[in-house]
């Protein structure tokens, strides 16, 4: 299927030749290109971005420079994800500080929007219409005309598995058809920055693994996705970076074992598994870079805590061979979000 | 033994007086009222009237006051300003609109909220009946207009009576009035508010609804009644419109008469027609469970 | 779909960017038309039009009732139809009818969205905010004005069908100018509640005052007429009739500034409202 030029002027999809744009979608695609070029390495950035509700508040003197791939909004409830996510799609406006969009202001929506798919927290949709009719609708006004909208319609419930719902009314959807109709609604129009407030609330197992891999899809296209989940362990396996917020501070950003190495005052804790626990417990109490061992909870291996990984794991080489140990496996313990998320936002909670 | 009956002890202390459990629903719900500056200024306003009249009633029993009314209009010694059924039918017609204004403001916040977000199985799932949550809300409403009604009107009443000696014996009937007049009233003005706060779940299209309703039922018995050339005797269309009937009502109580208007039996049946209207949809959305079609 | 799984990269069905001297017209009325249709689609046929609709069919009625009452011949003759229909014009349709369909249609373009908690849709789009607000005054303003005029006409025709016998050319003549006041009606009223929409959390409360306002108009001093809608449609009318013995006589405005003062009027509370709709921010939880 390809798109051409209908006589009213507008973009309209040919079937059975492969993608031939006309003049004016050759114009539309080399100014497309031309935008991104012109913004590329620009990313999304803050700048001391300040939000207030009244005296409540939002978040406060966000710095933070996003790059492509997926970005993990990690933070307990009122830590300021949804602000930051509503400041980033304009439905927000700082009370101080500045933010770009792929060097693009809010106050540009005409142009800014087209970059920007937005799955918002709001569980609402307008009155009376169907999934498809929702999709489309809204295509239609970022104008697009029938036929590729319909296109991007159908591709877009394709891709959240909605196409046999797609005639019935959204109020009648069960929670997770709800989710998906509004992610589908986010991407319909092939955004570059996809910005998604906890998209995979209410979805089943199976949905929840079809929508990662969407989210790998977009990552290889080179997309940006900021994510805000409460699901720790799917932020890890899906976030190439996290940004933890606490209280409307940024507390960490960054690539998540960056991040992790970064904290001094925690001790990296490794488990090794092998053949006697016991003994290799008793062998590497006696070095002094290691802050604690204890025997793991199914005795099949140790739990150790160490502040010099690098000087540890040499020591480690030279112990297992000259005591002949059979190891299984070695690997860090609290290198992921879940640690993080315990050290300096639960921890923070706890020491205050 | 089931883990909970190791657990779970019954409360056994001291309960509230069932007969004034449902004052826990007023006590809250005057808060989310005077929440709204708008609101607080309104209501203050809703008091000039009433200020201005105790203002015109001193001066106009004031000896001092009327030799130099009588100077200055040259009327004769024996000029006097009776105050009788017109004057209290003014301020009973004012405070009356006043307060079918406030209910408008007033009356979409008790129960709109209440149903949208789905909170009534949380008070009846408590020992708290249907009624009860209804008289809870209609205290509120007749607690405010009565502020702005009777309560004013009466002070208004005992104090022109204080100020002329053997005025209250004459004009006793007025009191009456004011109380049967202002009592109907508020009544009428509280059912029609729950009931439109109750079916219509949105704030500002509840009080859409009660501001149509009032004021395109007084339009269109106007154009009923008014059409030149076909003005009948009794304007019968009046019935329709709560204004007007009150308005009869309050004509044939303070013995006035403003033009033509349908006899205060029919104004008292139409008000009363419509509070059990409201009664029956109070019934039907009041409930602890919703169909949902 | 596998029929729709080769669709085009993103850049060639961008819809067309600007071109060089700032402006689109070919996109902006696409996406005008993209609001109108999802509006009408929202609003045709709903609830929400069930006033506007009782409204409209109310006054038809009663005055087929009246025609075909049985009514003595005398007391048919003492309906003339001219003054009978600038009754109705006036007490029904400027004083309530039109303000309160009004009121209805055009208050809710914009707060029930935000009721709805669905505006956010319409703000994450890329399109000019001036184009929403025309888009949604359009919509407003036909459902309105359609319904409106349409009753009129019906009224119209109504009483002097059943009690007059006046020429064609007078009678069509009479009824555009009723439908043209009415749609008038609209559009002022429209713009002005579409605004309240925008700015206040609970329209109804500055429209209540507006009403009272527009209700006292008569007995105002011929200044402050002059600062109301309804001095302007009531200086349109053909027939004159009198409200009241206290009524303050204000000489009429002139057709040629009246109609233009309105459209002036409508023009920038329109551009008022964009102005606004490019500053509000999505937070639900206020309303």
């Amino acid at each position: 299927m390809s798109l051409e030029t209908s006589e009213s002027g507008a973009l309209e999809p040919t079937v059975g030749s492969p993608v031939s744009p006309d003049l004016e979608s050759e114009k539309a695609r080399r100014e497309g290109s031309s935008f991104q070029k012109a913004h590329e390495g620009q990313g999304i950035v803050f700048e001391n971005v300040s939000r207030f509700y009244g005296e409540v508040l939002g978040v406060n003197r966000i710095n933070l420079r996003i790059e492509p791939g997926i970005t993990g909004l990690v933070g307990p409830n009122g830590s300021g994800k949804s602000t930051l996510m509503n400041l980033l799609t304009g439905l927000l406006r700082p009370t101080r500080g500045t933010l770009k969009v792929l060097g693009l202001t809010l106050d540009q929506p005409q142009e800014l929007f087209r970059h920007i798919g937005y799955c918002s927290q709001f569980d609402s949709f307008p009155k009376g219409l169907t999934g498809y009719e929702f999709i489309y609708s809204f295509l239609r006004i970022h104008g697009f005309a029938h036929g590729p909208a319909q296109t991007m319609t159908w591709d877009a419930l394709g891709k959240v598995s909605l196409e046999d719902a797609a005639q019935r009314k959204v109020a009648g959807y069960s929670k997770g058809m709800r989710q998906r109709i509004k992610l589908a609604q986010a991407i319909s129009h092939q955004p570059t920055v996809l910005v998604l407030d906890e998209p995979l609330n209410g979805l089943d197992p199976m949905a929840r693994a079809e929508i990662i891999s969407l989210f790998k899809e977009f990552r290889e296209e080179g997309k940006f996705l900021i994510i805000s989940s409460h699901i720790l362990h799917e932020v890890d396996v899906i976030s190439d970076r996290v940004v933890l917020l606490n209280s409307g501070y940024v507390v960490a950003e960054g690539e998540i074992h960056g991040v992790r190495d970064e904290m001094e005052e925690h001790p990296m804790q490794v488990l090794i598994r092998c053949d006697r626990p016991a003994e290799l417990a008793a062998e590497i109490f006696r070095f002094e870079y290691v802050a604690g061992a204890q025997i793991h909870q199914d005795r099949q291996g140790v739990l150790v805590s160490t502040r010099e990984p690098a000087r540890f794991f040499l020591a480690l080489n030279d112990l297992v061979v000259s005591k002949g140990l059979l190891m299984d496996s070695v690997r860090p313990a609290d290198d992921d979000v879940h640690a993080l998320y315990e050290y300096l936002i639960e921890g923070e909670g706890r020491s205050s | 033994m089931a883990v909970y009956e190791h657990t779970y002890r019954r409360y056994s202390g001291p309960r509230t007086d069932p007969r004034s459990r449902f004052l826990v629903i007023p006590k809250y719900a005057t808060k989310e009222v005077f929440r709204s500056k708008l609101f607080l200024a309104f209501f203050v306003l809703c008091f000039l009237v009433p200020l201005g009249a105790a203002v015109a009633i001193w001066f106009l029993n004031n000896s001092t006051f009327l030799e130099y009314f009588r100077a200055l209009f040259r009327t004769g010694e024996d000029f006097r300003l009776t105050l009788g059924g017109g004057f209290f039918f003014t301020l009973m017609s004012i405070q009356g609109i006043l307060a079918m204004l406030l209910t408008i403001v007033a009356a979409p916040a008790l129960m709109a909220a209440d149903l949208r977000n789905n909170a009534l199985p949380l008070y009846l799932s408590r020992p708290f009946s249907r009624t009860e949550y209804v008289l809870g809300k209609i205290v509120i409403l007749l607690a405010l207009l009565s502020a702005i009604t009777w309560i004013p009107l009466c002070f208004l009443f005992l104090f022109q009576g204080s100020q002329v000696s053997g005025w209250i014996g004459e004009y006793g009937w007025i009191g009456w009035s004011l109380l049967v007049g202002s009592g109907l009233w508020i009544v009428v003005l509280s059912m029609v508010g729950l009931a439109v706060s109750a079916t219509v779940r949105w704030k500002p299209i509840a009080s859409l609804t009660l501001f149509g309703f009032y004021f395109f039922s007084w339009s269109l018995a106007k154009m009923v009644y008014g059409l030149p050339g076909f003005r009948q005797a009794t304007p019968w269309a009046d019935v329709f419109s709560p204004i007007s009937s009150m308005l009869a009502v309050w004509q044939s109580l303070f013995r006035e008469s403003f033009g033509p208007s349908i006899p205060a039996w029919a104004g008292v049946a139409a008000l009363l027609a419509l509070c059990g209207v409201c009664l029956i949809q109070l019934g039907r959305k009041v409930r602890a469970y919703e169909v949902i079609k | 779909m596998n029929s729709t799984s080769n669709v085009a990269s993103p850049e060639v069905i961008t819809p067309q960017p600007q071109n060089s001297s700032g402006a689109n017209w070919s996109l902006w009325r696409r996406q005008l038309a993209g609001v109108v249709r999802l509006e009408l689609r929202k609003n045709i046929l709903s609830r929400r039009m069930l006033p506007l609709l009782l409204l409209a069919v109310l006054p038809v009625v009663w005055m087929a009732i009246i025609s075909v009452a049985p009514l003595s011949e005398a007391d048919r003759l003492k309906i003339e139809p001219n003054p009978a229909f600038a009754f109705v014009f006036r007490v029904y349709y400027l004083k309530i009818a039109i303000f309160l369909s009004c009121l209805v249609a055009f208050v809710q373009l914009f707060r029930g969205d935000i009721l709805d908690r669905s505006l956010h849709y319409y703000l994450l789009c890329p399109v000019r905010r001036e184009i929403f607000v025309a888009a949604k005054y359009l919509v407003g303003s036909l459902s309105s004005s359609l319904v409106m005029a349409a009753s009129v006409a019906a009224t119209y025709l109504v009483v002097h069908l059943s009690f007059g016998s006046a020429s064609l050319g007078s009678l069509v003549s009479g009824l555009l100018t009723y439908a043209a006041i009415a749609v008038l009606g609209c559009l002022g009223y429209g713009a002005v509640f579409m605004l309240m929409g925008l700015f206040f959390k609970n329209p109804v409360l500055p429209a209540i005052g507006l009403f009272l306002l527009e209700l006292a108009n008569p007995f105002l001093h011929p200044l402050i007429k002059k600062i109301s809608i309804i001095h302007y449609l009531i200086s349109l009318l053909p027939h004159h009739v009198s409200v009241g013995a206290f009524e303050i006589l204000a000489s009429k405005t002139s057709p040629f500034i009246s109609v233009p003062s309105l459209l002036v009027v409508i023009a920038a509370t329109v551009w008022l409202a964009s102005w606004r709709l490019r500053q509000m921010e999505i937070t639900y939880s206020d309303d």
